[in-house]
């Protein structure tokens, strides 16, 4: 929270916005996938 | 003549199905399962047949088998233990004199990288050969499992259980132990976290100097983090939410993390955990510093798109959690890998992919993925539209002026 203030009315550049959204989508898909492995029981042991 | 205008918007038709989506699988979580408990009795081939001796609700039993000759050749108990993610039945064979052949646990959701802790550390196979008049106190007599002491203390529990049942029904009683509430240093430590977020965050003089915050901050990842690896997580929120709270007497920890954490932002508006306490919050802080404070953030409209994921992650899981009434379903969260250092290849990867992106993004987990924010932030704005529907509805005329001012 404290970073959106401090990043107000600063220029973003594109390239940062879709790094952050790539990053971003990929830790979700994981975390759905982690989710989706729970519930179907499948246990992948490390 | 006025008319009242109600405007349904998006926002209001997916709040909607949110809350209907949630009470709908809370309901069906709830209705009746066709789980009889005859079918978790062994089947000895012996021709013996089990008859139920005593029933205490809400589950606890006692069977005894019996020969065809009518001879008594064991007793089976079930009975319950409340663990990390709450009940869990634990089923105990017992010789004619109360000696137990073999334990094992039918139902349990304390998540399966835990529950492996304990089959790997050989926990069951302590109980085995002892009898119900010999020592089988968890922490004297049985060695509870490091990294899994409240799935441990939850099957002792559940022990303790039977053994009172075949004590009584051998006309020795033996009555589970009365379990005293601990208070410990974990619980010391965690109080005074709290208290230090509330001082620090609330009091003037304190509010300038923003580095006390990394005070509290280190003492979450050592205390909750890598000490008792025990930080707030959505299960210890799901566990109340479905009714199954761990059992107090063992967690009070958890009891002061959940309701200190929870009641505190609806008392003050203020949520002390997060950015506060959170060990893993910590972790970040410490990737963003270590990566040279790159600290990426995408365009405001894309940031406040990109923070409901916590939203949705929320409300998926608790769906699935009321669903099977298993609040295990919510053990996702990296934080468990890291601190417990107990995970599938699956939460590995979800920890170290988080870990490594945390180095360009700033906090990644906190502002875009995590539930437990999520959570206390609904917390949160449920406590500020409850105020303001208070304040409407005792000053009538406050409504009429904010209706104006829109």
């Amino acid at each position: 929270m404290e970073q959106t203030k401090k990043s107000g009315g600063k220029e973003i550049s594109r390239g940062q916005n879709i790094t952050v959204v790539v990053m971003v989508s990929v830790i979700t898909l994981l975390a759905i996938a982690v989710i989706f492995m729970k519930v179907a029981g499948i246990e992948l042991y490390a | 003549m006025e008319y009242m205008k109600t405007k349904i918007g998006i926002k209001q038709v997916v709040i909607s199905l949110v809350v209907v989506t949630l009470v709908g699988s809370f309901i069906v979580g709830q209705l009746p399962k066709e789980t009889r408990i005859e079918s978790y009795l062994p089947d000895n081939g012996t021709g013996c047949t089990y008859d139920l001796v005593k029933y205490i609700p809400p589950q606890d039993y006692i069977f005894k088998s019996v020969d065809a000759e009518g001879n008594v050749t064991g007793y089976i108990t079930l009975t319950e233990g409340k663990g990390y993610g709450g009940i869990l039945l634990v089923e105990i064979e017992w010789t004619p004199d109360g000696t137990i052949l073999s334990i094992s646990v039918p139902q349990q959701q304390e998540g399966d990288a835990w529950w492996d802790k304990l089959k790997t550390h050989e926990f069951f196979e302590q109980y085995v050969g002892r009898q119900f008049n010999t020592g089988l106190l968890l922490g004297e007599d049985i060695d509870a499992v490091s990294g899994a002491t409240i799935s441990s203390n939850g099957v002792a529990l559940g022990v303790y259980e039977g053994r009172a049942l075949v004590a009584a029904e051998l006309g020795e009683p033996y009555p589970a132990p009365v379990e005293t509430v601990k208070f410990g240093l974990g619980e010391i430590l965690l109080v005074t976290g709290l208290l230090m977020a509330v001082v620090f965050r609330t009091m003037a003089v304190f509010q300038k100097r923003k580095w006390l915050r990394y005070i509290t901050l280190g003492l979450g990842l050592v205390v909750l983090g890598f000490w008792l690896s025990r930080p707030l997580s959505l299960t210890n929120i799901a566990a109340w939410l479905i009714g199954s709270p761990p059992n107090m007497a063992n967690n009070l920890f958890l009891y002061i993390l959940v309701i200190g954490v929870v009641g505190l932002a609806l008392l003050t508006g203020k949520n002390f955990y997060c950015f506060w306490l959170c060990p893993f919050a910590a972790v970040q802080e410490v990737t963003h510093r270590i990566g040279g404070q790159i600290g990426l953030r995408p365009k405001p409209k894309v940031y406040r798109f990109l923070r409901n994921i916590r939203y949705l992650l929320l409300w998926a899981t608790l769906v699935m959690v009321f669903w099977f009434t298993n609040p295990s379903l919510s053990v996702f969260e990296p934080w468990g890998t890291l601190f417990s250092q107990v995970g599938t290849y699956d939460q590995w990867l979800l920890l170290i992919v988080t870990i490594t992106f945390g180095f360009f993004i700033f906090s990644p987990w906190c502002f875009y993925l995590c539930p437990v924010g999520a959570f206390m932030d609904v917390v949160l704005k449920i406590r500020k539209g409850g105020i303001g529907l208070w304040n409407r509805l005792r000053n009538p005329a406050e409504k009429k002026l904010a209706g104006d001012k829109t």
